[in-house]
This record gives structure tokens, C-alpha cells and sequence, in this order.
């Protein structure tokens, strides 16, 4: 509004100040148009004085492109918001420089000298570099309220891995610990998207999350004074800026650093977590070698061109996830690719009729998936995980009180019919109530899952095989209690699938596979359980060696009448490892038996899929939730079992002629043509009074497809979920049994474990064979009872 | 100041606390938060604030686009805003200027600083 001229500055030989631009704003709320071409002349005069190599340069130009701007715009008047703007720009360009001094730099003092035709004057130093030393020393921002920042270099101290650090004395242990959590969740972020960085590189979406991720922390330590973590993030932080701004390109070597830097960082807050204040901190292993690293940008630089040149795309292709998702040979896929050559490998693979549409689909889903999975944020509430479980128990106990009522006789004996209507419609509610405290501590597997990448990437670089991992059903959810547990047997098994399942490259090109191996972890849901299988296409088991090594070790005495399912389940066995060679990372004899008892603990179970050459296959069942099983109330002689419904087939009241004895086997039912071993169980648990005619009693079928085998039992009583509970203490382990449960007449009933029990009377029936022809004896106890072992 | 109603808009919980506190150091207590720009926008549809703090980088939506959807906005464009920030180079600072930020203040500051800031960009 105001024409407030420079007269004063004119007066003074071109020397415009930056203080002097500043009054000139300060002055009015807005700038009129004949002040904005004055401004914009004077702005021009300071930019050029100070020269490009100006630390203050950079916020000049941006005060006159936007003067540029407001002026194309054809703004008639700055507003009061553009002034502040402006006046901004000029005080972080002050910041730079001193403030009363001319703007200009040392590399054109000579084009300012002759410019202004004071040469005479001015000594034409050929060395102004002192000049601009001095600049920046008086630029140091320690007198200002507002500290501009300054560029990495600047900042780092000498030796940011080493040196003594302390937490702060005054330090809130709450903010700490709060700080410690979410840096944790920020990092396991972080671990993702650098793993979908993996496969897609340029998802810039990943790269500034992972940005974020140090970032954040970068920001909060330095808050409590923790400046460890603060001089990591920053350097990490810088990498990665470059990344994401273009000016480096992301390879292997800078996902290394950025792991490494994670890992150290994990360790990081971890010790700080459990600090108390003033307490010295420990440094890391590793802390010393990321800073050194990241110090020299220009070898990682190198180390990254280098790598580059040999890179190859690591996101799999089409027709490997064909091949491991076993729809098609690797021999027919490539078929496909050579004689098809202009359709896309899909399209190709579907007109062959080699892959049906759905496959294909299924396919390129997975690789999509891999490329970048969609990332989704929920609004969430976080919960201790204890109050939640109280929760969860605690609607448990409803479930049974409320069974409780719904079975008493006065109501559903009673004839009133109103109060029968009502407790259903309670049990209806309660039931949903049920099914909604469950599902709040339900996870997604995607984390643990996650961790199995990492894992593998490591493993694969550690044994130097070429190894890449498909996972698939990600978003399957199990108990959060189970994620922890089931993560130790993933971690073995994963493990072994890159150290013994996957052959060197050398084998593997000799058995014509590509060099490449494939790790498949796949996760479904099957009614209350969820499987989670784990294969490779590696070497596969052999049998032979299995065997071998079982003698040997006394585990049993010939392979005679044993399938190949059975041997290789000898793997499972304690102390059992076939590995000659002890290596980081797995063979030390311990390890499959840690799976095995990891699953039994859950009341899962494992079987093993393998073809010598072709490759092996983990598949783990596991219940969805250790806290609630459906189970079938039978009755036998005067006791209650509960078998688990998912483990029964079905059930049936066998006539005379399906029921023979075989040989070496003991009594068997012929059902749709499948002989099915007969256990009785009365005589597995020595209980008296049940009926023994087997033609007057119900068989249960359980177990899966290839192995079932008959249960007998008095009568079916009704199903219903009970909540588990282990029985375990004091009694030490029951087999054959996983746990009681309180029935809802407030009886106990135990929870039988069939697979255990299965085994468990067929391994009894054996010993009892040996001793004693069994069929001179049958009809006498030719079975052991079971005992409790203590 | 004391009564000053600020809208704080930053990604981390433990961020946020301890803003807050800091705020409250200062006097300040009517404090709304929000997580990112997305939770920012809908919080001034229901009150505007004298202030705005606001972090700078932030998922869903970041500092940026918050401040350029908040100036685009006849509504909220004259609320002060002042960026609470880590920023490494001139450009960062320049991009926060140009979005239209009235100022900014590096992380870690003292309870002081940033009362400093609040008097500037609020003019008292």
C-alpha cells in the first residue's frame, strides 16, 4: 500500500542489505504493486550480488521466483499471508549470512568489483577463500532462535560410533518406554517395505516409509536426549533421503546398510528402553562399522555400481510361480515360453491348456503381491495384551455358566417356553460376544511371514545360494498367543529349507533346475485350523539315508512295512540329523524335534510331503486359537470325552460283516472299500461297564484321508465348544490327552488328543503282538492300559 | 495465549505427548491431535483452531499436502501454521515455505522456542 521507497538504501552505492529487505517488509502488511517491482529489483541485485556458491542463495531464489510468481499471477497486491512468506525466505537467508555485511560470495567478488568499478580499491586476491570461511563462521546459528540446518556433514560429530553416552537424568521413563514401542513398530514397518524394495525398487511409496520410519525416530530421541539413536537416524536418514529424491539409485548394497542399520537400531532402543536415567549405555556391536559406512557414501556408491552390473530382476517371474505353486513342470512352462514366443507367458500358458485362466490368475496375483502389496491403514486401538486375554477367559466362563443355564433341567425339561426362548436367544449374544473377543486377538501371519523373508534372505546370503521365497495367504489370522509359539518351528523350518532343502547352485544346475531356489510359505485357513505349509524345491528327503541313520541310532529296527510318510517323520524324532556338517545355521541335531514339540504344544500337528530330488514340503496344522475347541461329547462306559470335531470324519454303528481281523494289524472296519484299524476305547483307558460288542457301539473315524482309524466308543452325547484347559500341572503330560474341559453340567470331561492316541494304541498293539500271539487271545486285554507318565 | 486453541497434527503418539507437554508448560492446554492431514482436515471441519502445529512428515497424508489443502481452503487459509519439523536442507525448509507454512520449528525444541514460535506466528 504504502510506497516506502529505498531511498536510503540507493543512497548507499547499491548496497542493499538483507536487514534492509527485511524493514521494507516488516513495514506494511501488504505490498502494493509499484512496491512489488521495487522489491523484485532489489531481490534480483541481492541474488546476483551473492553468487550461487552463497549459502544464503538458495532462499533468495526462492524469495524471487515467488515474487516472479505473484507477478505473472497478476496479483495487484501481496497479502499479508505472502508477505510473511517472503519475509521468511529473507530471514533464513540472514540466517546464512551477517546480516549487516553486502551479500555477496567469494567467487564473484571479482565480477562485483569490476561491476561496480571499485577495483582500485579492492585487493584482487587470487585466493578468496578465507573470505567465505569467514562467512560461514559468522553464519553459525547458535545466537538465533530458529537454528537452520545444516547439512549432514556438517553436523555428525568426529566419531558418532564411539565415545561414552548416558541417558538423560532427567529423562521420563514413560515417554521412553512409550518411545522404545513405537520405534519397534515403526522399524517392523520399515523391515517390510525394504523387503518389498526387493522385488520393486522403484516403490517409492516403501521407500518413504521406510523414510519415515528414521525419520520419526530421528525426531523423538533427540526429544529425550538420545542422541545415539538421534546421530544414527540422522546419517540413515540421509542415505535414504538421497534414495528417495533420485539422486542415488537403490540396490542391494544400500538395502544391506538400511538392514543393518535396523537391526542396530532395534539394539539400540532396546538397551536405552531398559536403561534407568543417567545410566551409561551400552554401544552396540555394529554401531561404529554403519556409521563408517554411511560416512563414505561415495564407496557404497561404488560398491552399488558394482553390484549393479550383475543384478538381475529379483521379482519372480510368472513361470516360476507357476512351477512352485505346482500347476505346471518347469518343462512344460518353458515349452510354453519358446514355441509361444509372441503372446504374454500367461495368455500362452492358458491357450496351451497347460494352466487353466483361474491358475493363472491366481499367479500373477502372487507376483502383483510381491510386487507391492497394498498397504491399508485401519484405525486402531491398542490394548494390554493381558486385559485382553482376562477378556477372553473371562468370556470363556460366560460360555460354560451360560451353558450351564441352557442345560439345566428346569429349563429345557420345563414347559416354560418363554424362558427357554430367552436363555437361546442369551446364548445366541453370548456366543457373538465369543466369536468377538476371539477375533481381537486374532493377527494377520503377514508379520511373521515378514520375519520368514528376512530370514531367508539372510540365510540364502550367509550359505551363498541363490534362494527367493513366495508367500502366500499372509492375511490368514491366528491367536496372537500362537504367533510367538508357532514362530521358533517356522524359524527351523525355514531355516532348513534354505540350509539342507535348497541345493548349491552347481547341484542344481546338474539336476537341471534353475539356479534359483524357490521357498514356498503359504498359509490357508481349514475350518477351525489353520495350515502353514513350508516347501522347497530342493533335493528332497532320502529315505534311504532317514533309514540309515534311525537304525543306527536305534530308533528302529528296519524300514519293513514303514511308509514313507512314517520314515520321514523320523526326522522329527530328538537327536535325529542326518547333516554331516555343523553349520551356523542349522544341523546341530536339535531342531526339527523343537518343531515337533513347538506343534504338539499348540495341538497341532506336522506332516511331511517329500520327493527325493523335487523337493519337500512342511505342513503344519494348527488351530486357529488355543482357547476354544469344538468338540463331540462321547460317552464311554460311565466317562466323558470330548473328541475335537475337526479330527472326526464321521461316524457310524458298523454291522458284523464290515469287521474283520487282520493279521499283524489287529480288528479292522471295511468302510467304502477302506480298511480302517479299530481301536477300542474302553481298553486304551481301562474303563469297565462300556459296551464291548462292537456291532452295539459307535465307531468315530478320525484322522485325515491317508491314515484314518476307528475309535469306539459307547454313545455320541452332543457337540459343543468348550474352553480348553491344560491339566497338565501336577499330573505332568497325559497322552492321549490334550486337556478338560468343564461341561456345561459342570462335570469334567478330558479332550482327546486322537493323532497321539492313534499312535499311541497302535505302538501298544504291536508291543502286545510280540509278546503274545494276539489272536489265540483275543477277547483278553491285549492292550496296555495307558499310564500317566510323570 | 493461554486460551489459544491449537490443532496438533503429527504421526507419533509419543510425539504428540510430548508436544503436548511442552504446551503445557507453555500454558496451553486445549489441545485437539490428530494422526495425519486426513484426521487434520476432518478436525476443522468440526472446530477451527487459533493454531495449527503440524509435523512434516506424515503417511496418508503429508505436511505438504496438508498445508496446500488448508490454504487452498477460504475457511481455514489465515490459521497459523507452524511446522514442527526435522528437516536437513534448505530445499525442505523452502518446500514448507512455499506451502504456505508461517514458520517452522525444529525438533527437539525447548518449551520456550516453541513459545517463541507461537507468539510470531500467532502476532501475541
Amino acid at each position: 500500500m504504502s510506497t516506502h521507497a529505498f531511498n536510503n538504501s540507493e543512497s548507499k552505492n547499491n548496497d542493499v542489505s538483507l536487514n534492509d529487505i527485511a524493514e521494507f517488509l516488516i513495514s506494511r502488511d501488504e505490498i502494493g504493486s509499484e512496491a512489488l517491482e521495487q522489491l523484485k529489483e532489489y531481490l534480483t541485485r541481492v541474488l546476483e550480488k551473492a553468487g550461487k556458491k552463497s549459502p544464503a542463495y538458495p532462499y533468495l531464489e526462492a524469495a524471487c521466483e515467488f515474487v516472479d510468481i505473484a507477478e505473472k499471477e497478476g496479483y495487484e497486491n501481496l497479502d499479508s499471508q505472502s508477505v510473511e512468506v517472503l519475509s521468511n525466505f529473507i530471514e533464513c537467508a540472514g540466517y546464512e549470512i551477517d546480516d549487516d555485511e553486502p551479500v555477496f560470495d567469494s567467487s564473484n567478488t571479482a565480477n562485483l568489483t569490476n561491476s561496480t568499478e571499485a577495483a582500485s580499491d579492492i585487493d584482487m586476491s587470487p585466493e578468496p577463500e578465507p573470505d567465505s570461511e569467514i562467512i560461514e563462521s559468522n553464519s553459525a546459528p547458535q545466537t538465533k532462535t530458529t537454528s537452520v540446518p545444516e547439512s549432514p556433514e556438517e553436523t555428525a560429530t568426529p566419531n558418532p560410533g564411539t565415545g561414552v553416552h548416558t541417558l538423560p537424568d532427567d529423562i521420563d521413563t514413560d515417554f521412553l518406554s512409550e518411545f522404545a514401542t513405537e520405534s519397534e513398530e515403526y522399524l517392523e514397518q520399515a523391515e517390510a517395505s525394504l523387503l518389498t524394495l526387493e522385488t520393486d525398487p522403484e516403490d517409492d511409496e516403501a521407500i518413504n516409509s521406510i523414510f519415515r520410519a528414521f525419520h520419526t525416530i530421528k525426531g523423538t530421541s533427540a526429544f529425550l536426549g538420545l542422541t545415539q539413536i538421534t546421530e544414527l537416524a540422522h546419517v540413515v536418514e540421509s542415505m535414504l533421503g538421497r534414495v528417495r529424491d533420485g539422486s542415488i539409485k537403490y540396490t542391494e548394497v544400500y538395502a544391506d546398510v538400511a538392514l543393518q542399520s535396523i537391526d542396530v537400531m532395534k539394539s539400540l532402543t532396546e538397551i536405552a528402553k531398559v536403561g534407568s536415567p543417567g545410566q551409561e549405555l551400552a554401544t552396540p556391536a555394529g554401531l561404529a562399522e554403519i556409521h563408517e559406512r554411511l560416512a563414505h557414501p561415495d564407496e557404497l556408491e561404488a560398491d552399488s555400481q558394482a553390484f549393479e552390473s550383475g543384478a538381475v530382476d529379483t521379482t519372480p517371474r510368472l513361470g516360476d510361480i507357476i512351477v512352485a505353486e505346482n500347476i505346471a513342470t518347469r518343462k512344460q512352462v518353458e515349452d510354453v515360453a519358446s514355441s509361444q514366443a509372441e503372446d504374454k507367458l500367461g495368455v500362452a500358458l492358458v491357450k496351451s491348456k497347460t494352466a487353466k485362466a483361474a491358475e493363472v490368475v491366481q499367479a500373477l496375483r502372487t507376483q502383483t503381491k510381491i510386487a507391492g502389496p497394498a498397504r491399508t491403514a485401519s484405525s486402531t486401538l491398542r490394548v494390554r495384551t493381558d486385559r485382553l486375554d482376562l477378556l477372553i477367559e473371562t468370556v470363556g466362563e460366560l460360555v460354560i455358566a451360560q451353558s450351564m443355564v441352557a442345560q439345566d433341567d428346569t429349563v429345557h425339561l420345563g414347559e416354560n417356553h418363554k424362558l427357554l426362548k430367552k436363555v437361546g436367544h442369551s446364548g445366541k449374544i453370548v456366543r457373538e460376544l465369543q466369536d468377538l473377543s476371539m477375533s481381537m486377538r486374532m493377527v494377520p501371519l503377514k508379520a511373521t511371514f515378514q520375519k520368514m523373508a528376512r530370514l531367508v534372505r539372510d540365510a540364502a546370503q550367509k550359505s551363498g545360494k541363490r534362494v527367493q521365497l513366495i508367500t502366500q495367504g499372509e492375511d490368514e489370522e491366528i491367536d496372537r498367543n500362537m504367533v510367538d509359539v508357532i514362530s521358533d518351528p517356522l524359524v527351523h523350518m525355514v531355516r532348513n529349507a534354505v540350509d539342507h532343502g535348497i541345493e548349491s547352485a552347481e547341484e542344481r544346475s546338474k539336476a537341471n533346475k534353475p539356479a534359483q531356489g524357490t521357498i514356498r510359505l503359504a498359509a490357508l485357513r481349514s475350518g477351525s485350523n489353520v495350515l502353514i505349509k513350508v516347501g522347497d524345491d530342493g533335493a528332497g528327503l532320502n529315505r534311504q539315508r532317514i533309514v540309515n541313520k534311525a537304525i543306527e541310532k536305534g530308533l528302529i529296527e528296519s524300514d519293513k512295512g514303514m511308509t514313507d510318510s512314517e520314515i520321514f517323520e523320523l526326522i522329527l524324532k530328538p537327536g535325529f540329523s542326518t547333516v554331516e556338517n555343523v553349520t551356523d545355521l542349522s544341523g546341530r541335531g536339535v531342531g526339527m524335534d523343537v518343531v515337533k514339540r513347538g506343534i504338539d504344544a499348540l495341538g497341532g500337528r506336522i506332516n511331511i510331503a517329500s520327493e527325493f530330488g523335487k523337493g519337500t514340503e512342511f505342513i503344519m496344522q494348527l488351530p486357529l486359537t488355543m482357547a476354544i475347541t469344538d468338540g463331540m461329547l462321547v460317552k464311554v462306559g460311565k466317562e466323558l470325552f470330548i473328541i475335537p470335531t475337526i479330527n472326526i470324519n464321521r461316524s457310524f454303528r458298523p454291522n458284523a460283516e464290515q469287521i474283520s481281523t487282520v493279521a499283524g494289524r489287529g480288528e479292522m472296519v471295511l468302510l467304502h472299500g477302506q480298511v480302517i484299524p479299530v481301536y477300542r476305547l474302553y481298553e486304551i483307558f481301562s474303563i469297565k461297564g462300556a459296551i464291548e460288542n462292537m456291532t452295539d457301539s459307535l465307531l468315530v473315524i478320525v484322522g485325515d484321508g491317508k491314515n484314518p482309524c476307528a475309535f469306539m466308543v459307547d454313545e455320541l452325547l452332543n457337540q459343543q465348544q468348550v474352553v480348553a484347559k491344560p491339566i497338565s500341572d501336577g499330573l505332568g503330560k497325559v497322552s492321549g490327552v490334550s486337556g478338560g474341559a468343564i461341561l456345561g453340567d459342570g462335570h469334567v470331561g478330558l479332550i482327546l488328543d486322537t493323532i497321539e492316541l492313534a499312535t499311541m494304541a497302535r505302538q501298544s498293539f504291536k508291543t502286545a503282538e510280540i509278546k503274545q500271539s494276539r489272536i489265540a487271545n483275543k477277547g483278553n486285554n491285549r492292550q496296555k492300559p495307558v499310564t500317566i507318565k510323570r | 495465549m493461554e486460551n489459544l486453541k491449537v490443532l496438533l497434527v503429527d504421526d507419533s503418539g509419543a510425539m504428540q505427548k510430548m508436544i503436548k507437554m511442552a504446551l503445557s508448560k507453555i500454558g496451553i492446554e486445549g489441545v485437539a491431535t490428530a494422526l495425519n492431514g486426513v484426521e487434520g482436515m476432518e478436525n476443522l471441519k468440526e472446530s477451527i483452531p487459533d493454531l495449527i502445529l503440524c509435523d512434516w512428515n506424515m503417511p496418508e497424508m503429508n505436511g505438504y499436502q496438508f498445508v496446500t489443502a488448508i490454504r487452498a481452503d477460504s475457511n481455514f487459509k489465515n490459521i497459523p501454521i507452524l511446522m514442527l519439523t526435522t528437516v536437513n536442507t534448505k530445499d525442505e525448509v523452502i518446500e514448507i515455505m512455499k506451502a504456505g507454512a508461517n514458520d517452522f520449528l525444529n525438533k527437539p525444541f525447548t518449551p520456550d522456542a516453541l513459545k517463541d514460535k507461537i507468539i510470531k506466528v500467532t502476532k501475541g
